[in-house]
């Protein structure tokens, strides 16, 4: 028995030495930020056209991930549908967008994170876009957005699931806006006085998932905290889903200020 | 180069001692030959799509002389599935080797070695073919025997990786005894502690850096070298009584937690965090009666040598943890198996047997297993009976109740049924498998020599891809011929157009077999056509997916 004591102490040493230095794990942050831009459009617009190629060229510079569109059809007679649509791009819920964002002068315009405009206090910009865009690429508010679809090919159910990962805490009140967009619809456009029958349509926005003016954060969005938010919805039949993506970002909420904090996008069919 | 010079040097020393000692080994040779078949699913692997044929052979020599026993495999996989299902994996070596010595009360092997401690929740090096599990410590062990019950063992090395090693290093030992308070009484202690250590290599640790440096800050996780595990168990046998209990404990280890979601919104990530099991084991038997209850509670214990997934996942254990559920054979009540929860699992077993009469016999099992939060994963009801007249025939009859959980143990979901035909079971509810098995099997001797085996089972469900039936016949020459004929079938659905085409792809399909076995003293040889539905094989509760099977399955095993 007294060897067998002496046997333990000498096989506990082999693991006594369990003190180890400390595995150094980098310093983690939040994702990069990314722009928003609501472009208020129309297909009976002559100069939108310029307007999708201006975005296209902005987002081969700045580079497509930190550039995220929205093509919202809401500039009245401008975006009626024309002879030759099969479709009409319009929704209620983007004129009411619109409407939320600020005053819009003519298109082709867009906001960018909804930056409020003080030489005209409008959100919505008519060229200078990429001067905005870069001063917006700067700032850093360690915000990330993730956004996760399960998409049920046979039901053409959506579960959307939207986490919120703030790095530095919010102390104001932020606003949740979801929305689906749909890339690569052919459809006609006016482009000068001239009729494009087979124009690609991309970012159209075709539903808000939230309320228009978005959906306000009531947990704690605290240094590290992760708020989960969970939406589900019926794609429309016209939707071809493999060119569908959800949009969701967040924004400041209250007053006037409605800055948007971060903004993530996802395809519905990876 | 290496291992040849070592064979060819192993080969030459026994043939000059051939002539004094006796070898000894085995062979075992798969060989399969694989035909697409589009209908079933066979399709889409390497060896369906071109390589036609894969194999799979382990030739094994064992040699004792001068206190030495020495031992050498040669292991050789061509276009072989077995390692992963759905992948073709080819090599050929040494894959195994070893050599023992016993010196008076002092024990040394070293190469590669077959061990555990307790029933291996800390440590179990062990050989699975089914699964072509096979995580061998390749190292030292030593061990020194105090008097005739008490004896130490340590070890140390890295856990085998087909013909590599992976690059974190294992040591352990374990304290082990026999008490017997008093020689005529029939009582009796078993005891044992045993400590496992864990060191992640190099590269592991900088693949968990680097893998944690992608997270989101609110995934972040530290992580260290080691990882130490103890463990303490213990048998009493008192009568008819045996009681076996194991306690293991284990530090923090970065683990792959496949449940756990993440900022980015997705499912699984790396976690570090303790562990422990607990698992107790009570039996009875006595009088026609045989009673056995098991318990387990399982929290954090996956032990692995890397803390990545593996292809398939199974592979790299350092450790074992006994499943608690029937081991089914039959083919439709084992559609189902659960796999061992390492993350998190507590989970019940109670198993009967009676004998009624030299005629009659019943049993009665019954599985039970939650996760940590007590939602139900697994749960098993199957009584049987068993009627023997004389040496003449045996009947089986039973019928398996099934609850199982579809997203834990297979990854997918399954909708809330709309016409359950066995509601009562677990009333259709989203995500699970009911199921309800009747089975039965008949044994008739025509003589002693020739006889004849039947079995059928019915899986009925509305779950997965609905209810199946299974029949076999087997007919036997003994002591050479065997062969066997089997079909099973899948039942259409009566309302198929109401159901997703994933539901009813293979409604009203046959998968029958057909094989022929021949014995010659210690060799056999068979072959068989073989059609094979998709689904979960588990040996020892360690369980993964396989595909449609279709082809000859050519079989030789020999020992000599």
């Amino acid at each position: 028995m007294k060897n067998i004591f002496y046997v333990l102490i000498a096989a506990s040493m082999l693991f006594s030495a369990c003190a180890e230095k400390t595995l150094v794990i980098p310093e983690l942050s939040a994702g990069k930020k990314r722009i928003l831009i609501e472009e208020i459009t129309g297909v009976n617009c002559p100069n939108c056209p310029d307007g999708a190629r201006e975005l296209k060229a902005l987002q081969n510079q700045f580079g497509k991930e930190n550039l995220i569109i929205v093509g919202i059809h809401s500039g009245g007679n401008l975006s009626s549908p024309i002879s030759g649509s099969k479709y009409d791009f319009q929704l209620q819920e983007g004129y009411d967008m619109t409407n939320y964002i600020g005053t819009l002068f003519g298109l082709p315009s867009a906001s960018i994170n909804r930056i409020e405009n003080l030489a005209d206090e409008t959100p919505f910009l008519i060229g200078g876009w990429a001067a905005q865009v870069s001063a917006e690429l700067d700032k850093d508010y360690g915000l990330d957005i993730f956004v996760n679809n399960t998409y049920n090919a046979e039901t053409r159910s959506l579960d959307i699931n939207v986490n919120l990962a703030p790095e530095n805490p919010i102390n104001e009140e932020v606003r949740l806006t979801v929305v689906i967009t749909q890339d690569s619809i052919v459809d006609a456009q006016y482009e000068g006085t001239i009729i494009l029958p087979n124009y690609m349509h991309q970012h159209v926005l075709r539903d808000v998932v939230s309320k228009t003016d978005g959906d306000i954060i009531t947990e704690d969005l605290g240094a590290n905290a992760l708020v989960k938010k969970t939406y589900t919805v019926k794609l429309s039949e016209a939707w071809d889903a493999k060119h569908c993506n959800v949009v969701a970002f967040l924004q400041r909420g209250s007053g006037k200020n409605k800055e948007i904090l971060q903004v993530a996008e996802a395809h519905v069919v990876e | 180069m290496k291992q040849r010079f070592l064979l060819f040097s192993f080969l030459l020393t026994l043939g000059g001692l051939q002539a004094q000692n006796r070898i000894t080994g085995n062979l075992q040779s798969n060989g399969n030959f694989f035909i697409a078949d589009e209908k079933i699913g066979a399709t889409g692997t390497p060896q369906y799509d071109y390589q036609k044929f894969g194999a799979e052979s382990w030739v094994n020599l064992n040699y004792s002389n001068w206190g030495f026993d020495l031992g050498l495999r040669f292991d050789m996989f061509n276009n072989s599935n077995l390692l992963n299902p759905q992948g073709s994996f080819s090599g050929e070596g040494i894959g195994r080797w070893f050599i023992k010595k016993k010196i008076d009360k002092f024990e040394a092997s070293a190469g590669y070695l077959y061990d555990q401690i307790g029933a291996g929740i800390i440590f179990r090096a062990y050989e699975e073919r089914a699964l072509l599990i096979d995580n061998a410590l390749v190292g030292l062990k030593v061990g020194y025997n105090f008097n005739e019950n008490w004896r130490i063992k340590a070890f140390t090395g890295h856990t085998k990786r087909q013909f590599k090693t992976y690059d974190s290093t294992v040591r352990g030992a374990v304290l082990e005894g026999f008490i017997k308070p008093d020689s005529t009484k029939a009582f009796t202690l078993a005891p044992g502690i045993g400590v496992v250590a864990r060191t992640f290599g190099d590269e592991t640790v900088n693949d968990i850096v680097n893998t944690i440096a992608t997270y989101a800050p609110q995934d972040s996780t530290g992580a260290q070298y080691n990882t130490y595990a103890a463990t303490f168990f213990n048998t009493m046998t008192a009568g008819n009584v045996t009681w076996y209990l194991e306690t293991a404990f284990k530090s923090k280890d970065v683990i792959n937690d496949i449940f756990a979601s993440n900022a980015r919104g997705g499912v699984g990530k790396l976690v570090n965090r303790p562990g422990y099991t607990v698992y107790t084991s009570v039996s009875y038997a006595a009088h026609g009666l045989g009673i056995t209850v098991e318990m387990k509670r399982t929290k954090d214990f996956a032990f692995r040598t890397v803390p990545f997934p593996q292809t398939p996942p199974i592979q790299g254990p350092l450790n074992f943890l006994p499943p608690m559920a029937k081991q089914n054979t039959y083919r439709l009540t084992a559609r189902f198996a659960p796999q061992t929860q390492e993350l998190g699992e507590q989970a019940i077993q109670i198993d009967l047997k009676y004998k009624i009469n030299k005629k009659i016999a019943v049993g009665l099992n019954i599985s039970d297993i939650q996760d940590l939060n007590g939602k139900e994963l697994y749960r098993e009801i199957t009584p049987e009976v068993t009627i023997k007249q004389s040496k003449k025939w045996q009947l089986i009859g039973g019928v398996q109740l099934l609850h199982y959980n579809m997203p834990v143990y297979q990854g997918k979901p399954d909708p809330k049924d709309e016409s359950d035909p066995i509601e009562f079971l677990g009333g259709g509810r989203a995500d699970y498998v009911d199921g309800l098995t009747p089975y039965g099997e008949f044994l008739y001797k025509f003589s002693p020599r020739k006889s004849m085996r039947l079995e059928a089972q019915y899986l009925l469900t509305d779950d997965e891809f609905g209810s199946w039936v299974n029949v076999v016949a087997e007919f036997g020459w003994a002591p050479h011929w065997l062969c066997y004929v089997s079909d099973m079938y899948k039942i259409p659905h009566h309302n198929a157009a109401e159901y997703p085409a994933s539901k009813t792809k293979y409604d009203g399909l046959h998968y029958p077999s057909v094989g022929l076995v021949y014995t010659q003293k210690a060799n056999r040889f068979s072959i068989a056509y073989v059609k094979q539905v998709e689904g979960i094989n588990c040996a020892g509760g360690i369980c993964r997916f396989e595909p449609t099977f279709h082809g000859v399955r050519l079989n030789i095993s020999s020992s000599f």
